[in-house]
């Protein structure tokens, strides 16, 4: 076993460290919401990933070695990251937990019961409400617009997705 | 011929792309066979752990052993956590491309009002018709998570409770109140 095997499993680590920022930053603070907390804590956890390969990579001189690492963990490390994000994103936003809820809380609702506390319109509606909160749609003379932030790019990579996964536009 | 470490590192990148960039189109395969409707969950897993040891096997006859796979348990043990993680972020990528997911519905909506963007009680009305809600109770219900009762109310699963559980739970272990999810 070499040195540098031992480094392949820095992603795990790097994410480690993010979950446990991520807690903490949730436990403290409600000032940006989850998507701040955790643009935060993930990108604490690649910089933590970044330093320990620096700090190998000067003391033991092999670069060559240490660029492919971290090709390898920063490509391990965007994966498991956006696992986590999502992960974190489902009990927010997530129609199927919303309804489990209101039935939960009602002791069993029929379809017409459900959809009179809950419907499309206000899914779309908390959603709305939740991307004009972090900036990603801004509403002007009571208009709503669509800002080309990391949402707007998150809805065209959904769109590219579609076409090669399903064949549909 | 002695490969070095770099080089090395690079080629179990290179397995642990090909793999799950032959998974993905697998699963690509597998959805237009289907209609070009979303698989289950269950379908979805299997053949992402089946790839795997189907790749890796075919390397191995091939004589491409011990250079193109890992030769150590670490180096497995990175190949997998690459792999897996690949793995799963398809997973919810392929979920959020499917159909009617709220987000994309409310954007495509909003991109379909040009520069003038959209009111807002219209938007609701729109987007809100598009992401066809009934039908996603219908999906609920198809997916294991509720069960309809004889009087026709829905009655969440075991398999809706334990997972839901687990998912409020982490939202409440991070401090959030329940009310507002959805």
């Amino acid at each position: 076993m070499t040195h540098a095997e031992w480094l392949l499993l820095l992603s795990p680590a790097g994410l480690l460290v993010s979950v446990v920022v991520h807690a903490m930053l949730a436990r403290c603070s409600r000032e940006g919401g989850l998507w701040r907390h955790l643009g935060i804590s993930l990108s604490l956890g690649l910089g933590f990933m970044i330093a320990v390969l620096t700090f190998s990579a000067v003391t033991c001189g092999d670069v060559p070695t240490h660029l492919a690492v971290l090709g390898f963990d920063t490509i391990s490390f965007l994966a498991l990251g956006y696992v986590y994000a999502e992960w974190n994103n489902i009990p927010f936003t997530s129609t199927r937990l919303r309804v489990l809820r209101e039935c939960r809380s009602a002791g069993g609702l029929d379809r017409r019961e459900l959809v009179r506390i809950y419907d499309g319109p206000e899914v779309i509606r908390l959603r709305i409400d939740r991307y004009l909160a972090i900036g990603q749609l801004r509403e002007r003379e009571g208009r709503i617009f669509v800002r080309k932030g990391w949402v707007y790019w998150m809805v065209r990579f959904y769109a590219v997705a579609r076409v090669v996964l399903f064949g549909k536009g | 011929m002695q490969v070095s470490m770099a080089a090395c590192v690079l080629r179990i990148l290179a397995d642990g792309g090909a793999c799950w960039i032959l998974a993905v189109v697998l699963l690509g395969i597998v959805t237009r066979v289907n209609g070009s409707r979303p698989v289950s969950g269950a379908v979805m897993g299997g053949l992402f752990v089946a790839t795997f040891p189907a790749f890796n096997g075919a390397l191995a006859l091939t004589g491409a052993a011990p250079s193109w796979i890992p030769s150590t348990l670490l180096q497995w043990i990175a190949l997998l956590t690459l792999y897996g993680g690949l793995c799963c972020a398809s997973v919810f990528v392929y979920t959020a491309a499917g159909d009617r997911n709220p987000t994309v519905v409310l954007y495509t909506v909003l991109a379909s009002g040009e520069r003038a963007g959209r009111v807002r009680g219209d938007l609701e009305k729109r987007a809100g018709a598009e992401i066809a809600f009934e039908q996603k109770i219908g999906d609920l219900v198809e997916s294991g998570w509720f069960r309809e009762g004889g009087d026709g109310r829905l009655v969440p699963t075991r398999k809706g409770t334990r997972i839901g559980g687990v998912l409020m739970a982490w939202r409440r272990a991070l401090g959030y109140v329940d009310e507002d999810v959805g």
